[in-house]
């Protein structure tokens, strides 16, 4: 590689200008690129608390001769562009020679280094940019970049940062996005000196399985049309999930954002898709890169295209097809699986409707319902409730009829009950016969250590086995059995959402678990399951909302039903 | 096609594959009832593509051979609501069928037999006798766990393992278990397990005869019943079975007895106050005695019922569901019922104090860890 330069003033002015580094997640990945950039097989993060104390990369690539160290350090001093033709062109993934620079003026780096030409290896210190010290050192191939208290020295800054959680949050989606965009080189995170995780050279799929999770099959797509060549996995139909966590698109070995990429895939699955759900793709796309600008956005994760019109109709293209293709059949095991509803059987459910009826003489003294919607007004028998669509709970009211919502009901009552074990007893915990294993993504694992203690409480039983395995011995009384693995992952997928947005804890974990564990539009329910639903419905506090703020309930009137038929 | 019937007969009949034939499909043709008339017999045969039945039924009078598809549901009501009085059936070039009695005709369109599927071979199938008395038996100890979820499918099903020197079924749905074991049974081949989706085994169990043998012919995924006048055929449940003796604790070493019918009409009475979403109750023990209480917060009810039983152990709490409590007691043909228990969580073993001869016949039930223990 060529050796440190500055870069002339011409060449300062056409970089895309702006601050790179605002938290300890931007110091990860910046490290990161620099020792991809270095020809790395190996590289290794290590973090101590959540950034902050410290980040640390450690490569095995190149490394820096103590001239260039020396230099690496100063604004605009890059070894990996000289000229407009290299702008034009740009083949690593650094290039503009300031992450080093703005990095050690916020932190107190020490980076260590050693450059095959010479026979000694470089330590330079440096505190707020300035260079306090250079030692000799004994060579090892490779160069090692520990940034130290952060942000330390501008509290201005340092106030801006999330909770520590939040930060090691993005922390880890930089790792696994690096992981994921440079599959063929061995991992290693290490988080507060001993929670690691190590990932060896593998194959592009056992490397997605390590990222993703077992969870979802994937179908494989690779294409090499117009000079470009793309491959890619994509989630099938009916498979997404319910956040954009794992979509991801790498260009030339950049992950990047680009909307226009996401909206060709999105519309590929059109109507495919249910409310909410996500597709799972990751798009590798290779390709000329006189044909992307990536001097867009000091981050480099915005892209333009010479030709947008082409790539969007490419991968909207080569996305449907799959999507067309015989990869969509699910697999046997699916089939059998789907083959069963025919002998949907339900043995065990006698109904329970007398035992509802006597209940009602008792609850009515005790627990008096809203009076605005009573189902009871003057009625002696239980009113007639009718299932429509597997979707919403229809009754006759005095003033007209009434709608409910089913799976919203269901919501709110759920969300309740869990914003009730905060403070108090938590409910009980079905242990099941056979414990579910289950392989965790490191976003997931991650999140489940933020809320296992939630998820104790709701009633989850779950046991760590090894990194990121854990074994589900038991569940809430909610939860529909068969189905636990599923729900506990929307969960995290949910929670993560959710918190993204800064809500209270407890409120994040109760709306992800009342939202994922509620009987969904579609489930068709028997009489003594509407009657206890509507109420439980009516024992909470706001029966009218769930809480998302949707209406769970809609009562339509005589007269506008009169209205309606001209009368 | 002609011939005549007695209304009763028929009707009879149709009713035996009446369960099987679905009311809407999104194969139409499976909405038909096949006739297939010989020199001696009609045979009906209904399907949902899963599990098929044909019945034999005598007729009458029989004119000319033939078969044809027909409606089901018209067909069944209207002979349904007809007194009993011989029916003939004619069937004209325009696959049109005219069923006339002494009262009038109806006339309906028919479908040709060569789009009603075609029954399963059973080519190259493995008989095995049964005693229909113990398969009887079996099932009906087992059948009542089945799971009813789809997402784990191997468990949507009784498993029936047929071995040298016994038999077995058992079924699971992840939270209870049920285990019966004959050892009086030999077989002289290698063992045969399959998984038999539980609406075979409930139209099985409408079928057997009180006393005598039962012939199955098995294949490659699926199983016949071949009964007096009727066979059965169904799929099998694809997958394999989970490992099922490696859940079954062996060191419960806390013994409750009590009574039957005692424990079920208590569990019963205080389940009434349970939520109705989780039917949970709760099990205090103590020296010789059982309290069972429950509460459903939601409605402001609440309930408590103790009664003696035999136990000289340290107080225990424990939570189950109240419907799986009663299903397993409903099992239970000995007065007497046993429960072996180690602690909150681990999984209650169920049995009769004393078994029959020959048998071996055991319950799991899964509890619910209550609340109170999370804060001791
Ligand atoms: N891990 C490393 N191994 C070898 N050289 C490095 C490493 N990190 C940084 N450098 C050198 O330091 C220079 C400045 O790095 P940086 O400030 O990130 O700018 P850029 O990556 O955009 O060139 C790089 O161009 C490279 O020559
Ligand atoms: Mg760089």
């Amino acid at each position: 590689m060529a050796s440190i330069h500055l870069l002339s003033d011409l060449m300062m002015k056409r970089i895309a200008a702006g601050e790179v580094v605002e938290r300890p997640a931007s110091v990860a990945k910046e490290l990161i690129e620099n020792a991809l950039d270095a020809g790395s097989s190996r590289i290794l993060l290590r973090i101590e608390e959540s950034g902050v104390s410290l980040i640390e990369v450690t490569d095995d690539g190149n490394g820096m001769t103590e001239e260039d160290v020396l230099l690496c350090c100063r604004r605009h001093a890059t070894s990996k562009i000289r000229d407009e033709e290299d702008l034009e062109a740009i083949t690593t993934l650094g290039f503009r020679g300031e992450a080093l620079a703005s990095i050690s003026a916020v932190s107190r780096m020490v980076i260590t280094t050693c450059h095959q030409s010479e026979n000694e290896g470089t330590q330079v210190l440096l505190e707020s940019g300035e260079i306090r010290e250079v030692l000799k050192v004994a060579p090892r191939k490779g160069t090692t970049v520990s940034v130290r208290d952060l942000f330390a020295a501008v509290p201005a800054r340092r106030k801006f940062l999330k909770t520590p959680v939040t930060e090691l949050r993005h922390l880890i989606r930089v790792f696994r996005t690096m992981v994921l965009s440079h599959p063929k080189i061995d991992w290693t995170l290490q988080v507060n000196g001993d929670k690691t995780m190590h990932l060896l050279r593998n194959t592009l799929e056992e490397r997605l399985n390590d990222v993703l999770g077992d969870s979802r099959e994937l179908i494989h797509i690779h294409r090499s049309v117009s000079g470009l060549n793309i491959e890619a996995w994509i989630s099938r139909p009916g498979d997404g999930r319910k956040s954009r966590e794992n979509q991801f698109v790498f260009i030339n070995g950049r992950a990047v954002q680009n909307r226009s990429l996401s909206h060709a895939v999105l519309s590929a699955y059109g109507n495919r898709l249910g409310r909410g759900e996500y597709p799972v793709y990751i798009l590798y796309i290779e390709m000329d890169p006189r044909l992307v600008d990536v001097n867009v956005h000091p981050m480099k994760s915005e892209v333009r295209f010479q030709d947008e019109h082409l790539i969007y109709n490419l991968i909207r293209k080569i996305t449907e097809d799959a999507l067309r293709g015989p990869a969509v059949i699910p697999d046997l095991h699916l089939i059998t699986k789907k083959r069963g509803s025919n002998l949907r059987f339900r043995g065990n459910e006698t109904p329970r409707l007398s035992s509802q009826l006597s209940l009602e003489a008792q609850s009515t003294e005790t627990a008096p319902l809203p009076a605005s919607v009573s189902f009871r007004e003057g009625e002696k028998r239980f009113p007639e409730l009718w299932q429509i669509h597997n979707r919403y709970i229809l009754s006759q009211i005095k003033s007209g009829i009434t709608i409910i919502d089913q799976h919203v009901a269901h919501e709110r009552i759920l969300y309740e009950k869990v914003l009730a074990c905060k403070k108090s007893a938590p409910g009980g915990s079905q242990q099941l016969l056979f414990p579910q294993t289950l392989q965790l993504s490191i976003d997931d694992y991650s999140t489940l250590t933020e809320i296992n203690t939630a998820l104790e409480r709701i009633g989850f039983g779950l046991k760590e086995f090894g990194k990121q395995t854990v074994v589900i011995e038991s569940v809430p009384l909610d939860i529909r059995k068969g189905n636990e693995k599923d729900i506990l992952l929307d969960i995290l997928d949910d929670y993560r959402e959710n918190r993204g947005t800064g809500e209270d804890f407890w409120d994040a974990v109760a709306k992800s678990y009342a939202c994922k564990s509620a009987v969904k539009s579609g489930d068709s329910l028997t009489l003594p399951e509407m009657t206890s639903l509507i109420d439980q419905l009516f024992a909470t506090s706001e029966p009218y909302f769930c809480p998302h703020g949707r209406p769970i309930i809609v009562n339509l009137s005589l007269e506008e039903i009169d209205r309606r038929f001209g009368r | 096609m002609k011939f005549t019937i007695l209304q009763n007969d028929l009707l009879e009949a149709l009713q035996r594959i009446s369960g099987v034939v679905p009311t809407r499909s999104t194969t139409p043709i499976l909405e038909n009832i096949l006739f297939e008339l010989d020199e001696e017999k009609l045979k009906i045969t209904g399907t949902d593509l899963e599990i098929s039945i044909t019945t034999g039924v005598t007729p009458k009078k029989i004119e000319q051979t033939g078969s044809i598809a027909l409606p089901a549901r018209v067909i069944t009501e209207m002979i349904r609501s007809l007194p009993a009085i011989p029916v003939q059936f004619e069937l004209d070039e325009t696959k049109r069928v005219r069923i006339t009695t002494d009262q009038g005709y109806y006339q309906v369109a028919g479908i040709s037999r060569n789009e009603f599927p075609d029954n399963p071979s059973l080519s190259e199938a493995r008989s095995i006798e049964l005693k229909n008395d113990l398969l009887r038996r079996m099932f009906s100890k087992t059948i009542f766990a089945v799971s009813s979820e789809e997402l784990r499918p191997a468990l949507m099903g009784v498993y029936m393992q047929i071995m040298p020197d016994e038999f077995r079924m058992v079924a699971t749905d992840g939270h209870r278990l049920s285990k019966i074991i004959d050892s009086s049974f030999r077989f002289d081949e290698a063992g045969i397990q399959m998984i038999i989706p539980p609406k075979a085994v409930q139209i099985a169990l409408k079928n057997l005869n009180e006393e005598g043998n039962i012939k199955l012919q098995l294949n490659q995924g699926g199983l016949c019943f071949i009964f007096d006048n009727t066979t059965l055929y169904t799929r099998l449940v694809e997958g394999e079975y989970p490992d099922y003796e490696k859940v079954i604790p062996r060191d419960n070493d806390k013994k409750m007895v009590v009574d039957r019918s005692l424990l079920m009409a208590t569990v019963k009475r205080v389940s009434l106050f349970s939520s109705a979403l989780t039917h949970q109750v709760r099990f205090s023990l103590s020296q010789n005695r059982l309290a069972v209480c429950s509460e459903d917060a939601d409605i402001g009810g609440e309930a408590r019922e103790e009664l003696n039983v035999e136990y000289n152990d340290e107080p225990m709490e424990l939570g189950y569901n109240a419907q799986y409590i009663l299903d397993i007691l409903k099992h239970v043909d000995d007065d007497k019922v046993v429960f072996t228990l180690k602690n909150p969580v681990r999984a209650a073993v169920v049995k009769p104090l004393s078994q029959k001869e020959n048998e071996s016949f055991m319950m799991l039930i899964m509890p619910i860890k209550l609340n109170s223990q999370e804060h001791q």
